[in-house]
């Protein structure tokens, strides 16, 4: 509540995953998701980048309405729209029934995305696709497996190194539908949340495995690619081309056009938040290191947590 | 760029980047018809010898009105910007300033020489974007200008006539007929011209509202890599 009337008076205010001291500037604490903040996030990942504060059925839904009273105080709902969580530390929490959910979804933009390119083409691409989805999904589940292991380490690190190599993979399907002159808003969100889940859950194996510097190093570079990514996507531009798309397909374009411009504005300002909430990650990764906490034992934490979807860490000085 | 005071400028940029390259074409178009309008009234004066010259007409009468209209859209929009842009100066300015403070403490010509840098350009970047003087007129659209207005189509049986010649052969009415689709035509014609060179997209001809976007970006652009350069 103290929290929230500093934001509210501007004493305060949130930057990625971080509330601060307007003033000086001075970190006053870190916000993270716990087990029920990832199951709700991950509930919208039918339907990411949505404006939750819209009067959408999906607020009527009650686990929604739960995160948006929890977390409006803190300016967080966009957040909510990634499918991913605040800091996106704990993302194995959610494990794989979220993340089978968003192959699922993706894998039924791609199949109609197959019929509106060439044939041949669409079936190259989309093999590819698949098989770095399925990839990815597997190294997921190989990390929710670790937790019966005795000695996971090896385990964790080798799933650290594989997630790097898929995300380049995922990476360059995102690249390439930014080249193109249309563009195709839902699989592009989708594609985006995968790379979301890869990174988050690379960090994390990082700090499960209890290796701050490789999370560090790992999260500090992920921030640098989210800039080199995102940074040059406007609104506007994004807009231009997903006209073109719908004018291509002969789609009605008037009509629903505030709302498709609204949706657009929701993505671009979702991916800032991303970018924003990564840069601050290696903050919160380096308090963890310096006061000694275990990268197990507060990802357990955030585990056992039930009651709350976000939690709010002020470390002492 | 790791700091996270300069991540939180980064945002505000890129935020007023966002904000303006939307607010531009939103604020022509909404004010393009009261051009359309001017240029109407000035269209509906035309003389019925001036109907044979259109091309003349529009660059007498209505290109100095077109002109002075991009100019004035152009001051209001880029000021109006730039008056946004002032808070996130002032925000880099402190930064700056505590930069500066920590200099004092390090005197390493490293740090000396990229802040002493960052500095010198900084007062000249952050005086905003390009003054308005340098809209060029070029890049504004302007080269488009009023020269496309298409010929009016007047009928063949007009074709060889001369002025006078053709006012004894046809009765008044007629002519007041035929004067009025002249109008008509040439509304149409300066209303096609002037929305694509207000809004059009064409790489090739840049509009009003592409060079002034383009400026935006720029501004952008140069704020990000200062940013960089701290």
């Amino acid at each position: 509540m103290e929290l929230q009337y500093g934001i509210a008076t501007n004493a305060l205010e949130r930057f990625g995953s971080i509330i601060k001291d307007t003033q000086t500037g001075k970190i006053v604490a870190h916000l993270q998701e716990t087990s029920l903040g990832q199951q709700l996030v991950g509930s919208l990942t039918g339907s990411p980048f949505s404006a939750l504060d819209t009067a959408s059925s999906l607020v009527a839904n009650a686990q929604l309405a739960q995160i948006k009273r929890m977390v409006e105080g803190l300016q967080v709902l966009q957040y909510a729209n990634l499918g991913v969580g605040l800091a996106g530390i704990g993302v194995s929490v959610v494990g794989f029934a979220v993340v089978s959910k968003k192959l699922n979804n993706i894998k039924q933009t791609l199949e109609k995305l197959s019929l509106k390119i060439d044939q041949k083409f669409a079936e190259l691409y989309l093999n590819q696709l698949y098989r770095d989805l399925h990839s990815l999904r597997g190294v997921l589940e190989g990390i929710e497996a670790t937790k019966r292991l005795s000695a996971p380490k090896a385990e964790l690190l080798s799933a650290a190194s594989r997630l790097s190599e898929l995300r380049s993979g995922i990476r360059g399907h995102i690249e390439y539908q930014l080249q193109q002159n249309t563009f195709d808003e839902q699989l592009f969100t989708q594609l985006t949340s995968a790379l979301l889940l890869s990174d988050n859950a690379r960090v994390e194996a990082y700090l499960l495995a209890d290796e701050y510097n490789s999370a560090h190093y790992n999260a500090i570079s992920i921030a640098d690619s989210y800039c080199e990514l995102f940074d040059d996507l406007t609104p506007y531009d994004l807009g231009q081309k997903r006209l073109v798309r719908h004018q291509d397909l002969r789609e009605r374009v008037s009509g629903e056009g505030a709302n498709k411009t609204a949706g657009i504005k929701n993505l671009v300002a979702g991916l800032r938040d991303v970018t924003d909430a990564a840069v601050t990650k290696p903050l919160l990764i380096e308090e963890l290191d310096a006061r000694g906490i275990s990268g197990t034992e507060y990802i357990q934490s955030l585990r056992d947590e039930t009651n709350e979807p976000i939690v709010l860490l002020r470390f002492e000085n | 760029m790791r700091d996270m005071e300069l991540m939180s400028l980064r945002r505000q940029i890129l935020d007023w980047r966002d904000k303006w390259l939307t607010q531009i074409p939103a604020t022509l178009e909404k004010d393009l018809p009261g051009l359309i309008s001017l240029l109407n009234v000035r269209i509906n004066q035309i003389s019925f010898t001036e109907t044979f010259k259109t091309k003349d007409f529009a660059e007498k009468h209505l290109q100095p009105t077109y002109k002075r209209w991009v100019k004035t859209q152009s001051e209001q929009i880029l000021g109006l910007a730039e008056r946004d842009l002032e808070s996130i100066n002032q925000n880099i300015l402190d930064y700056n300033a505590n930069v500066d403070e920590w200099v004092a403490t390090d005197n390493s010509l490293r740090n000396a020489t990229e802040l002493g840098l960052a500095t010198t350009s900084t007062g000249a970047a952050l005086l905003g974007i390009p003054a308005v003087a340098t809209l060029s007129v070029k890049s504004a659209g302007w080269g488009l200008g009023l020269l496309g207005v298409t010929a009016i189509s007047w009928p063949i049986a007009l074709g060889g006539a001369a002025v006078l010649g053709t006012m004894a052969v046809f009765g008044g009415s007629r002519l007041a007929r035929f004067k009025n689709k002249a109008i008509l035509e040439l509304e149409e014609s300066v209303e096609e011209t002037i929305k694509s060179a207000v809004l059009g997209t064409s790489p090739e001809k840049p509009s009003v509202k592409t060079a002034l976007q383009q400026h935006i970006r720029l501004a952008g652009t140069a704020y990000l890599e200062e940013l960089h350069r701290v």
